[in-house]
């Protein structure tokens, strides 16, 4: 059945790849060039791969056309997230895209970020994130327009990092990631060893492995991805984590439960972790101001320590993640931030927060004009390059 | 990073890890001991680290996940799998087992690639 299927479907499948190619735009801004080639290969890829499954024999054990069709189904995912994402991207790219396309391309230059510069849209239904394959960011529509939460870009630039293999830079990083890895997993079988007998075993067994795979899974990825942020933007990136806790946050706290509060770390581990790379930085003076405030806002959603979070997330882990994070990054000669660092984009999203507190009701009229100034000042940039 | 983000950067991983395994059961179901060399090493190498040292390679450590998420196998030698791939043997036991890892890991980019375009069903 499987060779009459993929002899109508596969031709079917590869001409339509190749129908997604003629449809990549022809006239687009170069900062759009890197993501055009990355869609081009991939599709490549994709038809490639339909074409190896015509070439695998019809005859043989199970298992064969099990592979053979499990195969067909990565090739199609693969078509539909490239046709769902890059190619609608680049077929719906306009002026706020090319905006935050320049604005990103200067923040990597301010910063040495040591990737090929990600394409940005802004085409996000989900807040920040990035597509590491194609390496493209994804923000909301408004968002280039305002700038309290554009130092989630510098959070976005550190996944890619930890991506790519055989980088003689980018291993620095991965090195001292791994490195974590292992301090995790030896942190959390001595937990086991101590405090299973005592506390019944089973149970305790279980969450313990639970904790174990989400910060091997999700949340040292997470925790790099801040720290790569706070330490080559700085205090921002610690503000704009405040905004979005006390816009969209949850319990600071929470613990995972099987269900819900997988693949984030709790908030407020994640502000323990920005606050000691800021104190590390020679923000005291910042840190300080931030963890009161943090407080504070702790008091307003009446959120609370839970039992069992600081065996989840203890000090001893947070400090060991900061620690290596920031070994890494400095090993791969980024610009780190420090209290006199002077670059344009950096300044502005550090002097967005400070009015932002200095003066709150009138901020926004400040920030109009900083919006429009940044916008200027990477056009410029981008015409001078 | 809102979600999407952190599956995309697993999708790709998972994908190649199924990938490998796949290619291997095709490459040893059709030419056993002639089947391509570098796929072979390449997932031999793999499971070896598997067993000896998960923390010291990132694919190593998504697959212990993916198995200790999914409970399976959990006391396996994987260095008896690697030294069988590395010979050749397309014997049902070891096809089994390679199939075994790459129903798991399908099972896993599967649902990976629902969460990234928010179809899954929870």
């Amino acid at each position: 059945m499987l060779d009459e299927y993929f002899q109508g479907t596969l031709p079917q499948l590869i001409e339509r790849a190749r129908f997604l190619k003629g449809k990549i735009p022809r006239s687009l801004p170069r900062d759009y060039g890197a993501l055009v080639r990355t869609s081009e290969n991939e599709l490549d890829d994709v038809i490639s791969r339909l074409r190896n499954l015509r070439d695998v024999p019809a005859a043989g054990r199970r298992a064969l056309h099990n592979a053979r069709l499990r195969q067909f189904k990565r090739a199609i995912a693969d078509l539909d997230h490239i046709e769902t994402t890059a190619i609608a991207v680049l077929n719906r790219a306009h002026k706020d895209d090319h905006h935050a396309n320049r604005l990103l391309y200067r923040i990597c230059q301010e910063i040495s970020h040591p990737a090929l510069t990600p394409t940005v849209t802004t085409l996000s239904t989900s807040y920040f994130y990035i597509d590491t394959k194609l390496n493209l960011m994804f923000i909301p529509p408004a968002e280039g327009s305002f700038l309290l939460h554009l130092p989630d870009l510098y959070h976005e630039l550190g996944h890619p990092l930890l991506t790519h293999e055989n980088h003689p830079v980018l291993d620095k990083l991965r090195t001292q990631y791994l490195a974590c890895m292992a301090h995790i997993h030896d942190y959390f079988a001595s937990q086991r060893a101590r405090e299973g007998p005592r506390r019944g075993p089973r149970a305790f067994k279980d969450q313990i492995d639970l904790w174990e795979l989400l910060w091997s899974k999700y949340w040292l990825t997470e925790f790099f991805c801040d720290l790569y942020a706070v330490l080559t933007l700085g205090p921002a990136f610690a503000w704009s984590h405040l905004h979005l806790y006390l816009k969209i946050g949850g319990n600071a706290f929470a613990l995972p439960d099987g269900l819900r509060n997988l693949s984030h770390p709790a908030d407020d581990a994640r502000m323990r972790a920005i606050l000691e790379a800021l104190r590390r930085s020679g923000f005291q003076n910042d840190a300080a101001e931030i963890s009161r405030r943090w407080l504070e806002a702790l008091e307003l959603t009446t959120d609370s320590l839970v039992p069992d979070y600081m065996h989840c997330y203890p000090d001893e882990l947070i400090t060991s993640v900061v620690e290596k994070a920031a070994k890494g990054i400095a090993d791969m000669e980024c610009r780190l931030a420090r209290p006199g660092t002077s670059d344009p984009v950096h300044l502005t999203l550090n002097e967005a927060w400070r009015k932002f507190w200095c003066d709150p009701g009138s901020y926004h009229m400040w920030e109009a004009r900083a919006v429009q100034e940044l916008f200027s000042l990477c056009e410029g940039s981008a015409a001078g390059t | 990073m809102s979600d999407p983000g952190l599956y995309t950067h697993l999708y790709a991983q998972l994908r190649d890890c199924a990938e490998l395994i796949d290619q291997v059961i095709i490459d040893l179901e059709c030419k056993g001991r002639n089947a391509g060399k570098k796929e072979r090493e390449t997932l031999a190498g793999l499971l070896r680290t598997l067993q000896a040292a998960p923390t010291a390679n990132l694919n190593a450590m998504l697959l212990v996940n993916v198995l200790r998420e999914n409970r399976v196998a959990a006391n396996a030698n994987w260095n008896e799998l690697a030294d069988a791939i590395d010979r050749g043997d397309a014997s049902q036991t070891v096809i089994g087992r390679l199939e075994e890892l790459a129903r798991v890991l399908e099972s896993e980019r599967a649902d990976m690639h629902a969460r990234m375009h928010g179809s899954h069903a929870r």
